[in-house]
Parts: structure tokens; sequence; C-alpha cells
């Protein structure tokens, strides 16, 4: 049993979790990405410049 | 914008606010104090390795202080500059004040409270020797209980804002308070002895991954996440211009709170900790260097199209080598973190280089360009000397650049003659001691830079002096208009992730999940090990002796200079003999792997001296080898052992799951005194002085002589 706390013997295990977190990621990359959304995020990055003071 | 909108917009309520500045002042002057105490300990705990000479009284001993600086540094330092910057940001970005005001009172005071705590404890020896987790359980209680203020209080203000967007430094913020609060929690669950003692409910494997998995997630979330979302926010500011991408810091936001958090076992490369959770760190590590360099980008190039500036404004030369040091920190980490490069620099001073380039550069410098920023603003008055304010970052740079190379050199020769063998098979540096002789000039150079940094902050601490001191009286409560939640903003199309900022519910419910898939993954695997390990193990529990002197051994904060954890590699075979197995520390609360080698690894020091040796070497190290830079610690032949405690110790080890008899629990105390009084006894007829028996000398050298040895 020790022996099998020193390795993994389930690959597939990672390559779903790999697959899982590629899937996730590229959606995520896609749809901030696309060109169709640019215009509403960059408003978003002037945030902390907005003048608050009066 | 539309006629309707506009329309909406003047019939909208105007309601006003006054922001709670008093707050940040009180927060932003703490850091200047705090940064003071930490860079001077510094300095000093940078001397005492040059110079044993200077580890002058036991409590100012090196093991004792170097908690006490890195504690000061992280949460004294580090801390109040970050509730600072978040205090005041907040405010503006939700266009609300603060949720309580005596809330954020109770978190100054609180906070201050556990920094002046820590300075009481740790110099008594009061620590569980965890690193960055070293105080005791009353403490991390009150940390427990300060942090819920500061999330209510940050809640709070969410929950008030009048801005439907949360921005992006928001985000970073909501990700260090959730995070730090999981980290904090579940690596401070024990069992309390005393007021100032307790033990840690996982044991040797378990506690060394839940404690890297704290570790080095408090460098994530405490040192890097506020600071990102600091740098989100005054960076912008300072240079006058918006952030170079707001869709680059929605991946990488997502990347870095994901991924940061499996990265813990890579300070456990190379030792027992089970492959799998080796290479889940490794991978993780490596992955980091991307949303690391995400941020970095975004943060230098906000600086597009007025790099102009850098020559003249001191701020922004701060902030632009802060996150160039960054880059620097976050390019060396992921390499530090594959197995071959670990092998080398893991245990040596190259790792103190790295995370001082990071603290000193990125942490320190964040924090100065903040200040600079602020105390003006703060105060109403200019700053008093804007040559000061270049001085200071000159002199703190070549500080940084005098520190880092000499511990790159330092780390490297040292790796370098640990692992070199001769064509005859044998270590080519067999004397520990010689290794450290080599490296012990490039302690002179990191002292010397250091009193750089030490300088450039003086002249900061002068600067602001000037300029509060001048500051004309702000008699006149500012107040802000701004159009009630809702009201003023809002878009007919909004996107994804737009939407998810204006639910600061959700996404607070998402960071908790991004973290907490790699903690499950690789901590409950960990958390179970001991079931299949215990079966098969020969390993037997400490005597009540020997207890007693791993208490000592933790009190004085040995770990601060040596491992307990052989490595799979020949040189380190040759050196100190069988690499260490999961079974060797299966009732070691708390695990005492160590990270650093100042002085060498001591798993399987048993049996290598006799009693006599242990106790002249801890008298006077120089009595044993000549050229030791050990402190002495004569003292632990002056205090007494508390035999009496030890039945409920063992009491409460039985409790978390060591194998203690009711017999040996009963009659813990003359079991202890005996073997007590047989090593005194040794220990007399050797040359030693009579009466050693009820000292803790006796306990520790107990203790030592069971190291590597299972039965």
């Amino acid at each position: 049993m020790k022996a099998a706390l020193a390795s993994f013997p389930m690959p597939w295990l990672s390559c779903i979790g790999a697959l899982l977190f590629l899937s996730i990621f590229l959606g995520i990359a896609y749809f901030t990405f696309r060109k169709s959304v640019k215009a509403n995020y960059e408003r978003a990055a002037w945030m902390a410049l907005e003048e608050t003071e009066k | 914008m539309s006629q309707a909108a506009a329309d909406a917009q003047t019939s909208a309520t105007m309601v006003e606010v006054t922001y709670d500045d008093q707050i940040v002042r009180y927060f932003t002057l703490a850091t200047v104090i705090w940064a003071g105490v930490a860079f001077l300990l510094g300095v000093f705990i940078a001397l005492e390795l040059a110079f044993w000479q200077f580890n002058f009284a036991e409590w100012f001993t090196f093991s004792r202080m170097r908690p006490l600086h890195t504690n000061a540094a992280i949460f004294a330092f580090a801390g109040n500059a970050i509730f600072a910057g978040i205090y005041y940001s907040t405010q503006r970005l939700c266009k609300a004040r603060l949720f309580s005001d005596a809330l954020s009172r109770l978190h100054f005071w609180g906070w201050q409270l556990i920094i002046v705590s820590a300075a009481l404890t740790l110099p008594f020896g009061i620590t569980q020797s965890k690193e960055y987790a070293e105080l005791e359980w009353p403490i991390d209680i009150a940390i427990a209980v300060v942090w819920v203020i500061f999330a209510v209080n940050f809640f709070g203000t969410l929950y008030r804002r009048r801005e439907k967007h949360l921005y992006v430094a928001l985000w970073f913020y909501i990700a260090t308070i959730v995070t730090v609060a999981l980290l904090h929690i579940f690596n401070s669950i024990e069992v309390p002895v005393s007021l100032f003692q307790s033990y840690p409910v996982y044991a040797g494997v378990q506690d060394a991954l839940v404690q890297w998995w704290y570790g080095h997630n408090a460098v994530a979330f405490f040192l890097t996440t506020p600071f990102l979302g600091l740098m989100y926010y005054f960076m912008p500011k300072a240079a006058n211009g918006p952030i170079y991408s707001y869709r680059l810091s929605i991946i990488h936001f997502w990347s870095l709170v994901f991924m940061y958090i499996w990265a813990g076992p890579h300070h456990l490369l190379n030792t027992a900790l089970p492959d799998w959770a080796q290479t889940l760190g490794i991978t993780f590590s490596v992955m980091l260097w991307a949303p690391s360099w995400g941020g970095m980008i975004n943060g230098l190039l906000t600086l597009r199209g007025a790099w102009d500036r850098l020559r003249t404004d001191p701020i922004l030369k701060f902030f632009v080598a802060a996150i160039t040091l960054y880059g620097m920190s976050t390019f060396e980490g992921p390499l530090l973190s594959v197995k071959e490069v670990n092998s080398l620099a893991h245990y040596t001073d190259w790792i103190i280089g790295h995370v001082h380039g990071g603290a000193l550069g990125w942490n320190g410098f964040m924090a100065f360009g903040m200040i600079y920023w602020l105390v003006p603003r703060l105060w109403k008055n200019d700053m008093y000397s804007t040559k000061l304010m270049n001085y200071h970052f000159w002199l703190a740079t070549i500080g940084i650049a005098l520190y880092m190379l000499s511990m790159w050199a330092a780390g490297i020769t040292q790796g370098l003659m640990w692992r070199a063998i001769g064509a005859d098979g044998k270590l080519v540096y067999p004397d520990f001691v010689e290794t450290v002789m080599r490296i012990v000039p490039l302690y002179y150079v990191r002292v010397v830079g250091g009193l750089f940094y030490l300088v450039g902050y003086t002249l900061m601490l002068l600067n602001l002096f000037k300029t509060i001191k001048g500051a004309k009286p702000d008699e006149k409560v500012k107040i802000h208009s701004f159009y009630a939640f809702g009201e003023g903003h809002g878009s007919p199309y909004e996107v994804v992730h737009r939407k998810l900022e204006g639910i600061p519910a959700v996404f607070t419910v998402l960071v908790i999940v991004g973290v907490l898939v790699g903690s499950l993954i690789e901590l409950v695997p960990t958390i179970t090990a001991h079931t299949y390990v215990e079966g098969n193990s020969q390993a037997k529990p400490y005597t009540a002796l020997q207890l007693a002197g791993r208490d000592v051994y933790v009190r004085e904060g040995c770990y601060v200079c040596h491992s307990q954890q052989i490595r799979p590699m020949v040189a380190e075979a040759l050196r100190y003999g069988a690499p260490s197995t999961l079974d060797e520390s299966l009732f070691d609360r708390p695990f005492q792997w160590g990270s650093k080698r100042t002085g060498p690894d001591l798993a399987r020091v048993g049996g290598k001296y006799p009693d006599l040796w242990h106790y002249r070497h801890m008298m006077d190290p120089r009595q044993m080898v000549p050229q030791s830079i050990m402190p002495s610690y004569a003292w632990l032949q002056k205090y007494g052992t508390d035999f009496g405690v030890l039945p409920k110790k063992l009491s409460i080890m039985r409790a978390l799951g060591v194998p203690y008899s009711d017999d040996e629990i009963e009659h813990a105390e003359a079991w202890a005194r005996g073997d007590a009084k047989k090593i005194a006894t040794e220990l007399e007829q050797s040359g030693a002085p009579a009466g050693l028996e009820n000292k803790k000398i006796v306990a520790l050298i107990a203790y030592l002589q069971r190291l590597g040895k299972l039965p």
C-alpha cells in the first residue's frame, strides 16, 4: 500500500482534468476576446480613473 | 448615451457621500512604522548570520528573531499596506463610504494588537514552528476574528456600492479575503496544551502538505493577489491612463486564482511526499508563469504612451520596478519548481534571494509607490522632496540588487558544494561547515544590501514626516455626489463577465470553488494517507522525555536552520544516510522537515555523536566545530523541563492518534525522569556538570539521539 501511495496509478484522471481545464480556459478566453465585446470591456478599463471627487 | 438614459439620469436621485479617509491614514502610518521594524530586524538577523557574536541573548537568537522578521514583513508591513490601499480604493470604486466606521477601527486596533502579540511571544520561544504560521493558538483565534471583521466591512461596502460593476482591483481583494480565511483556518486547527502551546491535528506528511498549502498561498493570496489589486487601482492613477487590457485581466485573474492553490507541493520536492502530489505541484507551478506574466504585462503596458514620465516621476519608478521584479520573481518561481533545478536550489540561500526579490521589490516598492501617491492626497500637502524620493528609489534598488546577487551566488555555490562527488565516489566537501565558510563573505554583502534598503527607508521616513508636519488641516468635509445605485449607469447590452461583475455574491462563490478544487484534490488523499501507512509502519511514538525534548527543539526554532528530510539523491545519502520515509515523521506534530540548511540535516543525527558532544555543542558550538556560525544555546542547561505536564501532552497525542498506552500516560512523568537521570548520569561521568537531569538540555539530547531511529 505504501508503494501505491508513492505513485498515482490513475493517468486517465489527470487526462480528464487537463481536458476539463483546457475546455473551460478556452471557453472563457473565447467569450472574453471575441471582437463583438471589445467596446464593452474597453469602457471598463477606465473605471479606476473615473473622477469621483467634486 | 441615449436620450432616454440621459433623461433617466437627470431625474435620478442624487446621494451625498463622505469617504472615511481617517482609517486609511491610520493604516498608512502603521505601514510606515512596521516597515521600519521589519527592515531593522532583517538587517539584524543578516548580521547574526554574518557574525555569530550578534546572537548575544536567548531572546535575540537568530532562530527566534527570524520568525519575528518574517511576521513583521508579511503581516505588519505588507498587511497594513494592503488594508490602507484596499480601504482607500474600495470606497472610490464602490462610490460608497466604508460599511462601518466602528468595524474599521476594530480592524485597525485588532490587527496592531496581533502584531504586538507576535512581538511579545516569538522572542520568548512561544511558537508553533510552522513557517509564517508560528503564532500560537490564542493569536490564531484573534487573527480569524479580525479577518472576519475586515471581511464584513469589505463585503458590506460592496453591498452598499453605487457602482454596479466590480472593477478588477475588487476581484483580487475578494480572492484575498476568502482564500486567506480558508488557509488560515485549516492550517491552524490545533489542540491547546496550555495558553502558550498547542499541537496541530495534522502530523508528518499531512502537516507538511497542509502547511505548505498554507505557506505558499500566503505568498499567493497575501503578497500577490492584494498587491495586484492595488496595482490595478494605483498604477492607472499614477500613469493617468486606463489599464492596458481589461480582457487580459479577466483571463489572468481566473487562471491565477485557480492555479496558485495547487503549487504548494513545490516546497516539498524530493521529500517523502507522494510523487503524484509533487508532480501536480510542479505542473501547476510551471503553468503559473502565464497568468503571473499576464498581470505583469498588463501593469507595465498601462504606461504605454507615457514612458517618458518614468524619468521624472519617482512614483512611477517605484511601480515599474515593482512590477518588473514581480515578473522576475514569477519567472524564477516556476524555474525553481522544476525538480532538477529544485534539487540544487532547495535548502540554500538561492530561495532566500528569490523570496526577497519578491518581498523587497514587488511588495516593498508597490507599497512605497502607493504611500508616496496617497500621503499628499490624504494630508493635502505636496511631498516635501521629490529628490529624496528619487534617492530612496535608487538606494533601495541597489540594496535589492546586492541582496539578490549575493544570495544567488551563495545558494548556487553551496548547492554545488553539497552535491560534489569525487572520482573516488566520496563527497568532495564532507564537512558541512566547509560549505558554510565559503559563503559567509556573501553574507557580508547581504548586510550591505540590507543597509542600503534601510537607509532608503529612513529617507522616506524623513520625507513623510516633513510632508505630514507641513500639512494644512483639512477643515472641510468633502462631499461626493452620485446617482443612487444603478440609476446612473448600465448598458443595454452586457457581456457575460460584465454581468458577473455586477453580482458580487456569485463572483465570490466562484472564487471559492476555484480555490477549493485544487485544495481538495491535493489535501484529501494526503490526509487519509496515514490510514495506509500505520498498518505497515515500524514507527514507535516518542518516549515522554523525547517528546519533551522535541518541544524544546520546536520552541527554539531549530527548523529555521536545520532540515529533517534526506532527499533521494546520492550526495544526500553519502552525507546523511538513507532517504527519509513517510513513517519516520508519522507522529511529528508539528512536522519539522524545514526549508533551509544553514546547518546540516538532522534527520539521522541520532547516534552519530555521543551525548557529551551534543551537550558541549549546544553550550558553545565552536568547542566542537571551530568555524561554526551557530549560536550558543547555553540557557538550555539553566531552565528546567516541565515534567508535570507530560501526562497531559501524551494524553492529547493519544487523542490525536498516537498509540500511547494508559500506563505510559499515567506514568509519563516518572518515565521521563528515569530516562533523564540515565542521560544526566552518563553526561556527568563524561565530564559535564552534575544536576542536569531536570534541565531542558537533557530532554533535547534525548530527542536528538532518537532522530533517524524508528523503533
